[in-house]
């Protein structure tokens, strides 16, 4: 047996203190790491709601522009699956405003839901405005083909001057042509090149007496030149202006893990 | 096993035309409507109730029915309705029909949903002219049928509940099997010749560039008036007249409407939502020489009429 010296009595109680104060504070970490563990709970699930619908968003936000594009290229020839991407996206803008106005521990959240949705219905808007303006280009180029048959057709059966008549044949011709390329390239020079074409028909109409059989006709033709004309550089900046839409940037900053 | 290969490249061949019809049809801008619709049955049938219950107007004078007429493909065979209290709408009845595939409601897409529809045509004094408080109380002292919309939807009686359930029922009226769509599955032989070169018009002249998509319409805005001022020269103007505009109060959605679905079109004269043309024939004259630009020729009006004809679907039946 060994005599218990106040030495060893000193050291034992030392150690016991060691031992105490790691106790003490392996609880207190266990009580902190409890704590965070359980009081955010409702947090973290909230959290976790919200980014999945952030990503759900963003995917339908993705795949909106694509369904755009798709008709922008005629692609698609409906607008089916815009309008349904737009009510998906609807359905979980609502479903992210209701988890916001629960709060959840997150009190700039229905701000930040209010700022998503002020960009979407903005883009919803511009989408729309594309639709309209694209289903106008979309009707002259599809009748234009149409109009310019009728045309060609008066023009071939019409009695007087043979060669005047041929003239406006290659003029009509030469127009139409222009559309159609304006319609794939719709780069300046090729609006150059169209908006000449149709100043020579205009011109070559403006010669013809009021009588002329194919006058009307021609006339009809010209009203649908000056549509594409007018309607193309609409349509492509819209198009732009969705694609360039700040959803994206604005469902990043929205992130629960984002920097606010 | 030569047989047997021989066998295969015959029936492959004999199917051939029916494969090509088929992916031809999958290329048209009018899509099928589909066969079956998802819905629960249970609130379809409240909503069935519903509709046809004149309680939800003032002085209990009309339901949803009775501007929405069955035998009139879901529409009002006149220009104008006439409200609980008397005063005659403004605007013509749209088709209760296949509002399932429209992307918004009413002639201005003024409702995003068909339970908005229904909270405004409650409230409309040019239509029930009521309140939900008015419209719960009466339906609350139905012990019945409080009893079986409970056991549905356990919150009871509200407007949230009492429009879902008819929204619920409206959705599933649906028009489907139409003779066009038919030829769209790759039926050849449901439509006819004439018909189809119909179909071809209306494609030429450009009309398919707004009446696209299952609905042949309804899933985009444009502007009555493209190539004309519709409105100077029917004279008479009225605020309906504006339009989208009436919701956004936006200058460029001065005179823009809902493309309307041409779905069960000659079914739901008359035609607009001023109600001003009695007949198809009027309606497309109108559509050529505002939004084309120039008059129908009479034989292709007419061949665009008959394809019309075959966007006439299998009619929901209204409850005995």
């Amino acid at each position: 047996m060994t005599a218990a010296t106040p030495d060893r009595l000193e050291r034992a109680g030392l150690v016991k203190l060691a031992l105490l104060t790691v106790l003490a504070l392996a609880a207190a970490a266990a009580w902190v790491a409890l704590g965070s563990t359980l009081a955010p709970r409702r947090d973290t699930t909230t959290q976790r709601t919200a980014q999945s619908l952030l990503e759900k968003l963003e995917q339908e936000d993705a795949g909106w522009n694509v369904d755009v594009l798709s008709a922008g290229l005629g692609l698609d020839t409906t607008y089916d699956a815009i309008a349904g991407r737009k009510q998906r996206v609807d359905a979980a803008l609502s479903a992210l405003a209701a988890l916001a106005s629960q709060g959840g521990g997150d009190p700039g959240m229905r701000g930040r839901v209010d700022i998503l949705r002020k960009v979407f219905e903005e883009k919803a808007d511009v989408v729309e405005t594309f639709k309209s303006h694209q289903s106008i280009l979309r009707n002259s180029l599809r009748y234009l083909s149409t109009a310019g048959e009728e045309a060609r057709g008066v023009l071939d059966a019409g009695e007087g001057d043979a060669k005047a008549r041929e003239a406006a044949r290659a003029t009509l011709d030469a127009a139409l042509s222009q559309a159609l390329r304006y319609a794939v390239v719709g780069d300046e020079d090729q609006r150059s090149r169209l908006s000449a074409a149709t100043r020579s028909l205009d011109e070559a109409v403006a010669r013809m007496s009021d009588a002329a059989p194919a006058k009307a006709q021609l006339l009809i033709v010209l009203t649908h030149l000056q549509t594409v004309l007018h309607q193309k550089p609409d349509v492509e900046a819209l198009l732009r202006a969705i694609v360039d839409s700040p959803t994206r940037k604005v469902l990043e900053d929205s992130r629960p893990d984002a920097p606010h | 096993m030569g047989t047997s290969a021989a066998g295969w490249l015959l029936a492959a061949a004999a199917l051939a035309p029916l494969g090509a019809a088929w992916a031809a049809a999958k290329e048209e801008p009018i899509k099928p409507i589909p066969l079956t619709m998802q819905a629960d049955s249970r609130k379809v049938a409240l909503g069935q109730e519903l509709f046809f219950d004149r309680r939800l107007s003032r002085g209990e004078k009309m339901a949803c029915a009775s501007c929405h007429r069955f035998e009139s493909g879901g529409a009002f065979p006149a220009r104008f309705t006439t409200g609980a209290e008397g005063k005659p709408h403004v605007v013509n009845a749209p088709s209760a029909f296949n509002v399932a595939f429209n992307f918004r409601q009413l002639w201005a897409g003024g409702a995003g949903s068909v339970e908005e529809v229904i909270d405004q045509v409650v409230r409309s004094p040019l239509v029930f002219s009521s309140t939900w408080d008015e419209v719960i109380a009466r339906l609350a002292r139905d012990a019945a049928f409080t009893e079986r919309f409970k056991r549905v939807y356990p919150e009871g009686l509200n407007a949230a509940t009492v429009s879902n359930a008819i929204a619920e029922y409206n959705r599933t009226l649906t028009t489907p099997n139409s003779r066009f769509d038919r030829y769209l599955r790759g039926e050849a032989s449901a439509i006819s010749k004439d018909e189809l070169a119909g179909y071809e018009m209306f494609k030429k002249y450009g009309c398919v560039a707004c009446h696209q998509g299952v609905n042949v319409g309804g899933n985009m805005f444009q502007k009555f008036g493209v190539m004309g001022d519709y409105f100077k020269d029917r004279g008479n103007v009225q605020p309906a007249d504006l339009g989208r505009f009436n919701v956004t109060q936006r200058e460029s959605d001065r005179n823009v409407f809902k493309v309307p679905s041409l779905r069960n079109v000659a079914l739901t004269a008359p035609y607009f939502h001023d109600g001003s043309a009695a007949t198809l024939q009027e309606a497309v004259d109108v559509m050529f020489k505002y939004q084309l630009g120039r008059p129908a020729p009479a034989q292709d009006r007419q061949l665009i009429v008959q394809f019309l004809g075959t966007l006439t679907g299998e009619q929901p039946k209204a409850p005995r």
